[in-house]
């Protein structure tokens, strides 16, 4: 399989400029819920957002956290949990939707009745796998960060915000690689007439081969988040305690919303790929 | 009706929302928190745009704090929550913490009824949770301190000492405040120039700390009672009870490591005690000196030398005397306790010494230096009287005009000062001489309204209606004695004030 760098930049550009509402509503479910927990998390003082989320976070993190303002230097922790679990146990049903449903227009075998969801409903349980693993080895990259690499890049790069941004941007841009190293799971998942362990090794494989264009993918269309992410989590503390707390909820609106539309177009950019790159082969 | 599972979600969603459990209250809780962040920020705003807030901008303050208990009315226990359920207590503390907010504010504010009414309801509803209770006491006590209820205040203290156990210091070994009541009790009367009602108190705490040790307390307790008691006996002159007690204190010290800390008060004490029983004033003075310089981060240290100087100038020994006070001064400036007294004996020692020029400048600087202290009340009208002793009658004159100014500087300084009263009294005895009794009678009458019940009011009503007789007011004179009798109707002069406003009148 060989892509061009012109065919990837195709599939992006094609990715964002294609967007269709039926493609992304899985996606939309997913942002949905998110909207949900942070409008749930911003209500703690009402019983039903102190019965849901508050509960949570006391579950998650103890008494401590559901206190105002301590619960808002918490958010982003317990929003990353939630996001976590949205991404890999609905989104092990949805995000194979999506990409079928992008996969739709290009493969007639979808297009028959009910197609679409059989396909998607024998691809969860690699998809699930393939996530569960993938948060394994980023928990274990989580767990290396600041015992080993973080030390070493901290003190290349100086204390102070210098050495705090070099840490967290080699904590994000090793995570994203490492979930690039799974992305084609739920595409070779539904793409496919593949059993179990067949879509596993094959989505892990596809994904190693396209690495260098998913990737850049991820970075690009994570670029918006990051930003955001990036202010969130170096800056959190100090936004939460001298400025308003609720502003920690505002950037993560912020975050969910580039997040997920970034997800979507890059599930759609590296379907795209795949496909272009399989016409290639042909 | 089958319930399934979907009803059953419904079912536990509409119990978690109508406030089952103790999500209600974990609710309400977090309520309180978001509105007393919400006051505290404001609160940081106003003092960050205006560093003194004025008494409006004060209570417009103090009332986001006070919205918290309205917002979150009690009761926070319920008859099934078990003693000292977490959330109960939790949710009590969120408010009680905002009450108490409204309560500082409400003092700052000079409306100390208000700080009382709420302060009161603190107490009232703490519920059992006696943390919030010894809170609202202490700011109960405050309130009526500032309104000048003494008596009232100091009967608080006492119930407070019966009703509370002593807590055993906390980490960095801060003492129990219920510890420094005792000695809160005797300044308290001392202030007001009490001196028989301070012995009783004295004579209180000793019995409150023996009772306290007769029990079984924590090693670090103990010692702190006992150090207190070791106090107590010295101030009341009991050097052979303070003796028996630094014994057992000392003991204590050397049974265990960890209270080391204690070792400069020990030696200050024994030094002390020294003083008490010697004829010779030799060795104390040695072992005060020693204390300031084997602990000179201790703050036994400027203590000893301040100690250590006063028996050098009581036994006339006046340059060893200045050497310690130039020392308190200059190696302890920042001690309130000790570096006023220290400048204000140096100046005295100067001027002894002929040098009434140093003398003046020193005193005209406590004013300035320290100008919440005793020494710098004394200072101005001093300065007036040594004029006088000198028989400068013009310089003397100046010297009580240039008093009555800075008298009104320091009242403006901190209007909540423990020494207002003082500065006021001390103004009035500069303006008799000056023949300004009209502004003098202004002075009274302004302590009428702002030191109701001191013993210098009850001073000043007499010396008023005195004034205000002489001055062809009779009439005035005695509405001032008729404020007196209101005032202070069980003080011993009552009869004579009777009979000399009768006279006034007919």
């Amino acid at each position: 399989m060989r892509i061009s760098v012109s065919t990837a930049v195709t599939c992006a550009r094609e990715a964002v400029q294609d967007f269709r509402f039926y493609e992304y509503l899985p996606f939309g479910i997913i942002l949905a819920t998110e909207f949900l927990f942070l409008i749930l998390a911003v209500n703690l003082a009402a019983p039903w957002g102190m019965g849901t989320v508050g509960l949570l976070a006391r579950s998650v993190g103890g008494d401590g956290v559901a206190h105002y303002p301590q619960f808002f230097v918490f958010l982003p922790n317990l929003a990353a949990l939630v996001e976590a679990v949205l991404y890999t146990l609905p989104g092990s049903f949805l995000i194979p939707l999506a990409v079928a449903r992008i996969m739709e227009p290009t493969d007639p075998a979808l297009q028959a009745p009910g197609m679409i969801l059989a396909r998607v409903k024998r691809a969860v349980p690699p998809v699930l796998v393939g996530a569960l693993l993938s948060m394994a080895v980023l928990a274990g990259w989580q767990a290396l960060l600041p015992k080993g690499p973080g030390l070493w890049v901290r003190n290349l790069a100086g204390g102070g915000l210098p050495g705090e941004t070099a840490y967290w941007a080699t904590g994000m841009l090793v995570a994203y690689a490492i979930s690039t190293c799974f992305l084609c799971i739920p595409i070779v998942a539904v793409q496919e007439d593949r059993g179990f362990f067949q879509s596993l090794i094959g989505g892990l494989k596809r994904s190693l081969k396209v690495f260098p264009f998913s990737y850049g993918y991820v970075v690009l269309f994570s670029l918006p988040a990051l930003i955001t992410l990036y202010v969130t989590q170096v800056f959190g503390h100090y936004l939460v305690i001298r400025m308003r707390p609720e502003v920690a909820a505002v950037l993560l609106c912020a975050y969910v919303v580039f997040i997920n539309l970034g997800t979507y177009f890059l599930y759609g950019a590296t379907t795209r790929l795949l496909i272009a790159g399989k016409q290639e082969v042909q | 009706m089958r319930l399934r599972p979907t009803h059953a979600a419904l079912l536990a969603a509409a119990l978690v929302v109508s406030g089952c459990g103790d999500v209600d209250r974990l609710a309400k809780r977090y309520r309180a928190e978001q509105m007393t962040y919400e006051a505290e920020r404001s609160e940081r705003e106003a003092r960050l745009a205006q560093a003194r807030p004025d008494s409006a901008t004060l209570l417009m303050l103090r009332e986001n704090y006070a919205a918290v208990r309205r917002a979150i009315p009690p009761p926070y226990r319920r008859p099934s929550d078990r003693p000292g359920a977490a959330v109960a207590v939790s949710l009590l503390r969120a408010v009680g913490k905002a009450e108490l907010s409204a309560v500082r504010l409400a003092l700052q504010a000079h409306r100390p009824e208000l700080a009382l009414e709420q302060a009161e309801w603190l107490s009232q509803h703490s519920e059992g949770d006696t943390l919030t209770r010894r809170q609202a006491d202490f700011a109960a006590m405050g309130a009526l301190r500032e309104m000048g209820r003494t008596d009232d205040a100091i009967a608080r203290m006492h119930l407070m000492l019966e009703q509370y156990k002593l807590l055993p210091p906390q980490a960095g070994g801060q003492e129990d405040a219920l510890l420094s009541i005792p000695e809160l009790m005797v300044n308290t009367r001392r202030e007001q120039g009490d001196e028989a009602g301070a012995e009783k108190e004295l004579a209180y705490s000793v019995e409150y700390y023996k009772k306290t040790l007769s029990e079984p307390n924590p090693p670090a307790l103990e010692a702190q009672v006992r150090s207190l008691l070791v106090r107590a006996y010295l101030d009341q002159g009991n050097a052979t009870a303070a003796l028996g007690e630094l014994t057992a204190l000392d003991k204590l010290a050397a049974s265990n490591p960890a209270f080391k800390a204690i070792e400069p008060e020990v030696h200050y004490s024994r030094a002390r005690i020294r003083s008490l029983i010697d004829k010779s004033p030799d060795e104390a003075i040695q072992m005060l000196d020693k204390v300031a310089s084997d602990y000179p981060q201790s703050p036994f240290a400027p203590r000893a030398l301040l100690e250590s100087a006063v028996l050098n100038e009581r036994h006339k020994r006046m340059e060893a005397a200045t050497d310690r006070y130039n020392a308190v001064v200059s190696l302890y400036p920042g001690d309130v306790r000790t570096a006023p007294v220290a400048l204000f004996r140096q100046a005295m020692l100067s001027e002894q010494a002929g040098k009434w020029d140093d003398a003046k400048r020193t005193l005209e600087s406590i004013p300035v230096k320290y100008p919440a202290s005793k020494a710098a009340a004394e200072a101005p009208i001093t300065i007036a009287l040594r004029y006088a002793v000198r028989k400068d009658k013009s310089a003397a004159l100046q010297a009580l005009t240039r008093a009555i100014v800075t008298y009104d500087e320091l009242i403006a300084r901190d209007t909540t000062s423990a020494y207002t009263t003082l500065y006021r009294w001390n103004k009035l005895r500069c303006q008799l001489p000056l023949g300004k009794w009209q502004d003098g009678l202004k002075t009274v009458d302004e302590m009428l309204v702002k030191d109701k019940g001191h013993p210098y009011t009850a001073q000043a009503l007499i010396e008023a209606a005195r004034i205000a007789k002489s001055h062809g007011q009779p009439d005035r004179g005695a509405v001032y004695l008729q404020r007196y009798l209101e005032d202070f109707p069980n003080s011993p002069l009552a009869d004579r004030v009777r009979k000399e406003r009768e006279a006034m009148l007919h």
